[in-house]
């Protein structure tokens, strides 16, 4: 029992091992293809001292990485193939070592250890990829390659999913972006493709995956609710997994018959699925689903600007504990004026929301308002600001969220505002924006969520009666 | 950190805890053959700290001379504020938003053996009879929510709302429970989530409370004031409680005779007292007075204009349906509206006279139980559209919700048969609904059985709730922390997940 866990012990030193016989053992080689030239002749009694020990630690690679391997759960295959590498470095850099120094003599004695060199080189690039795959696992090194192209697949944006097709729309989006790095054209694992009708219909060589209308009995359901650690789980651990959402999807277009050229509206839909189709549109995601704070790190903002607005009432505080982008509001203080609008421009770089609502700034106010481009939340709610003032925020090409609530802002004052590229809330109730010109504000503000506000709710006969009896 | 660097990080402690679960004592003695030395190692060296073992995560520094003062997040919130609505007593999921058609079926039948095995219930006793939902139920919206007929406005703003339709309790009496919902355990003691709210954000004006509390329904909840309390935090934490008649804090203006001047000054003489008090020994509450006292006094300021629903315009009283100077859960809900306007940071409502049992006629779900989802209905569709036209829905986590849920049976008080129809406490299944703050419009997580009686899937807890609640605000649940005891505490304790089903 000692032994057994000493050595395990001894096999947590395989990581470290490891790089001895890569580093040492490619120096060596290094070494004796330069040496050969008169320049770095001088190098050649070092290359026989440097082939031994890169041949000493790469036997000790190999002992330290079987204990290793011992009780844990890699991929076998892998595990295999980069055991048996290993001990074929150690073997080869032994026979390489002994050719060098000349023990071994045959035909073209001269020619033979450049060979072997070669042979060596291949042989520890290959188990070095696979130990690394074993540990990063699967495509780690080709994974920012890969990334890349598939988060540039913008999401595809469904505007009204009853219109769309269930398919092409919902599915097959789905297993690109889930299965179709081991299901399609470039890799085929159990003989299966994802990518096309017939493919998916076809199955692979455990037979069919897909039966229509019974999701329990077909496999592209099935192994989707296996518990994560099961073996036949799909996507393999590590792989990035189906959400719940896209599951209960994949359900119901079985259970509805796995129709590849059906529209949504055709087929049937029960509670539980309206939702999450209702969630796929594009109006109904479209709320807070851009971060409304900027990636990149910023400066602290100045400790005496900071200070003296705090001493105008401001509340000033970081968005979060280790950011240094400012939530600055004043509603503590109702005497603010333009004059702390201008204190603002100094932090300018830090302020993303800004609440300067039932306050006493004017258009001047806005003007400095205008230079804070990295605002992303803007509330100028129940003050004297105009038309005048409000198309300066033009500049203000951050912003999402915009409150004009009980200004005196009207339609041609916020169309000016039209051109703002990330705007996606804008309330205007209590202004003097008309109902009557909804059609143009839709047309100026086709991605915006525009809300008029004055929201009027029935009197009905139960908010003023009260039941007395119980009814026969 | 991120959220999502967070979820990550959470995600693999499970992991390891799954994997844990398997070591045996076997394990762990083979394991440590070799590691007994380097622990006694380890130890020797403990008492030098070389490792820096101080809590880094150590929350936000309680400053006492300036309790309130606002503090940042641990990552950027969703929600600034939050309105918790709840109905004390505990509505009936199965007349409003759990809609069993199945149940309908076996109404007056004996309740099956099975469902009655080794439960207990507060009141009912023997075998019960099943009681059909006695409500129409319809899809509402576009996300298809079921709500009954019994809320006829709250179904014009369906899509703005996010249901949880499994939420399960292990609490079925009202004060554990209440103490449960909002304090993370069901004995005394702990702070509720206004007040880990408060400590942890601070006020974002600073003459008014961070947490208010407002109650209505003729009666406290049953839990007392230890439902808004702050535990083992500093009492300038706790909830801060206004009436619900008349006028909601009283004294406000100055007593004849003395000035604004005479009563800043009274104030500083009282506050130097206390500061000397405070040198001598060392008691944070007296800090805790003194910043109350600075408060009172900024409310003078702050509170008629804050407070007082009589200035606001006949259509905003229309919408609510308020009735100002009565006690009601509508004038609750626009002083709540204010009250985020002006930038408090937790509002909590409690209306009570929702425990409709069935043993008399204002607890009957056919008389009692409808009068009360009169009385709230308008005034909470109101609040959610109010909240929305004014742009604050948006950063404003709206929660509906009772302690418990109540049984799909007949309630048979001692064995008895009832004249009305009631149901008795049902920890196992309830509704619980939340809006805005960042949450999902139109959503629907969990689900019970055909007869509303268990959750089949996507259960989640009370711990659940408050970790979302924390979520939202912009705090990681598991590592929000106060030291008390000689160990930090957490709101969810050892529980809780965020329920990011609902997420936006």
């Amino acid at each position: 029992m000692t032994l057994l866990s000493f050595s395990g012990f001894i096999g947590r030193f395989h990581p470290v091992f490891v790089h001895l016989p890569i580093g040492i053992l490619l120096l060596g080689i290094l070494l004796h293809w330069l040496s050969r030239g008169q320049k770095y002749a001088n190098l050649k009694p070092a290359v026989s001292i440097i082939l031994i020990l890169g041949a000493v630690s790469a036997i000790l690679s190999c002992i330290s990485g079987w204990m290793l391997a011992e009780g844990t759960e890699y991929n076998e295959a892998t595990l295999d193939q980069h055991r048996w590498m290993g001990i074929a470095v150690a073997i080869v850099s032994i026979i390489y070592y002994l050719f060098y120094i000349g023990k071994f003599t045959i035909k073209f004695s001269s020619a033979v250890p450049y060979i072997v060199s070669l042979v060596l080189f291949v042989l520890i690039t290959i188990t070095g990829h696979l130990g690394g795959t074993l540990t990063h696992g699967e495509g780690y090194l080709t994974q920012e390659l890969t990334e890349i192209s598939s988060t540039q697949e913008v999401k595809k944006v469904i505007p009204d999913v009853q219109q769309a097709v269930a398919y092409n729309d919902i599915i097959q989006p789905m297993l690109q972006h889930k299965c179709y790095s081991c299901h399609s054209s470039s890799k085929q694992k159990g003989k299966l493709r994802l990518d096309e009708k017939d493919f998916i219909e076809k199955g692979g060589e455990d037979g069919k995956v897909l039966i229509a209308e019974k999701s329990d009995e077909s496999e592209l359901y099935k192994r989707l609710i296996l518990e994560a650690s099961d073996k036949k789980h799909m996507p393999p651990k590590g792989k990035p997994q189906l959400t719940e959402a896209e599951i209960a999807l994949m359900h119901w277009w079985i259970n509805t018959g796995a129709s590849f050229d059906q529209q949504v509206k055709d087929l049937p839909q029960d509670v539980k699925i309206i939702p999450l189709l209702t969630a796929l549109q594009s109006n109904s995601t479209a709320v807070a689903s851009k971060p409304d704070i900027p990636d990149a790190p910023v400066a602290k903002a100045p400790d005496d600007i900071i200070n003296k607005l705090k001493e105008a009432g401001a509340t000033v505080v970081t968005v979060s504990k280790e950011s240094n982008y400012l939530s600055v509001n004043f509603l503590s203080s109702k005497k603010t004026s333009d004059a702390e609008m201008k204190l603002l421009e100094g932090i300018a770089p830090q302020l993303v929301w800004l609440k300067a609502g039932g306050t006493s700034i004017t258009d001047n106010g806005l003007a400095s308002i205008a230079k804070l481009t990295t605002l992303t939340r803007l509330s100028v709610d129940y003050t004297q600001i105009t038309d005048k003032g409000i198309a300066q925020l033009q500049s203000l090409s951050k912003l999402q969220y915009l409150n004009i609530v009980g200004t005196e802002i009207t339609t041609q004052g916020i169309i000016t505002l039209k051109g703002l590229p990330e705007l996606q809330q804008l309330y205007f109730y209590q202004s003097k924006i008309s109902n009557a010109d909804s059609a143009i504000l839709r047309q100026a503000f086709p991605k915006v969520i525009l809300d008029t506000g004055g929201y009027v709710l029935p009197l009905l006969e139960g908010d003023t009666s009260e039941v007395k009896q119980k009814p026969d | 950190m991120t959220q999502k660097e967070l979820h990550d990080q959470r995600l693999f402690s499970e992991a390891n805890h799954e994997i844990l679960k398997h070591v045996t004592r076997r394990h762990f003695l083979r394991d440590t053959m070799t590691g007994l030395g380097a622990m006694a190692f380890g130890s020797m060296l403990a008492g030098c700290d070389m490792f820096g073992s101080k809590d880094k995560i150590a929350a936000n520094a309680f400053d006492s001379a300036n309790p309130l003062a606002v503090k940042p997040p641990l990552f950027p919130g969703k929600a600034k504020a939050v309105i918790y609505l709840h109905m004390a007593g505990a509505p009936s999921q199965l007349e409003l938003f759990d809609y069993k058609p199945d149940l309908q079926k076996l109404d007056g039948q004996d309740c099956p053996q099975s469902l009655l095995e080794g439960k207990r219930f507060a009141f009912i006793r023997g075998v019960p009879k099943m009681l059909g939902p006695y409500a129409h139920f319809e899809q509402r919206g576009q996300s298809g929510a079921w709500i009954s007929d019994h809320l006829p406005h709250l179904i014009t703003v369906a899509d703005e709302i996010s249901f949880l339709k499994a939420v399960q309790t292990d609490q079925f009496n009202h004060a554990p429970a209440q103490l449960l919902m909002h304090t993370g355990s069901a004995r005394l003691g702990r702070p509720s989530i206004g007040a880990w709210a408060s400590y942890g954000l601070g006020t974002e004006n600073s003459n008014l409370p961070a947490f208010v509390v407002l109650t209505s329904g003729g009666k406290n909840p049953d839990a007392g004031k230890s439902v808004w309390g702050s535990g083992f935090l500093p009492s300038v934490y706790q909830g801060v409680q206004c009436r619900s008649e008349g006028d909601p804090v009283l004294f406000i203006n100055n007593p004849e005779g003395i000035d604004k001047n005479l009563r800043k000054a009274s104030i500083d003489a009282i506050n130097k007292v206390n500061q000397k008090a405070y040198e001598e020994f060392k008691d944070p509450e007296i800090l805790s007075r003194i910043s109350q006292y600075e408060m009172a006094y900024k409310m003078q300021m702050s509170v008629p204009e804050a407070m007082d629903i009589r200035d606001e315009p006949d259509y905003i009283h229309e919408m609510y349906g308020t009735q100002p100077g009565k006690e009601s859960f509508a004038n609750n809900a626009l002083l709540a509206r204010k009250l985020i306007e002006k930038g408090v940071r937790y509002v909590q409502l409690f209306d009570w006279g929702w425990d409709s049992h069935g043993t008399g006629a204002d607890v009957a779900l056919e008389i009692g139980f409808i009068n009360k989802c009169r009385s709230v209905d308008r005034a909470t569709t109101a609040l959610l559209l109010d909240l929305k036209q004014r742009g604050l829905l948006d950063d404003t986590l709206v929660v509906w919700g009772g302690e418990f849920g109540r049984t799909p049976m007949q309630e048979n008080r001692e064995g008895k048969k009832q004249f009305y129809k009631g149901r008795d406490h049902h920890a196992e299944a309830f509704t619980i609904w939340m809006a805005g703050g960042g949450i999902k419009r139109g959503a629907s997580y969990g689900e019970t059985d055909p007869i509303g009686y268990s959750p089949v899937s996507g259960k989640v807890t009370p711990y659940d709730i408050q970790a979302t609640i924390l979520n939202q605000l912009g705090f990681d649940h598991e590592k929000f922390t106060y030291q008390f005891q000689g160990r930090p505490f957490r709101l969810t304790d050892v529980e809780g997940r965020v329920i990011n089903e609902i997420v936006a």
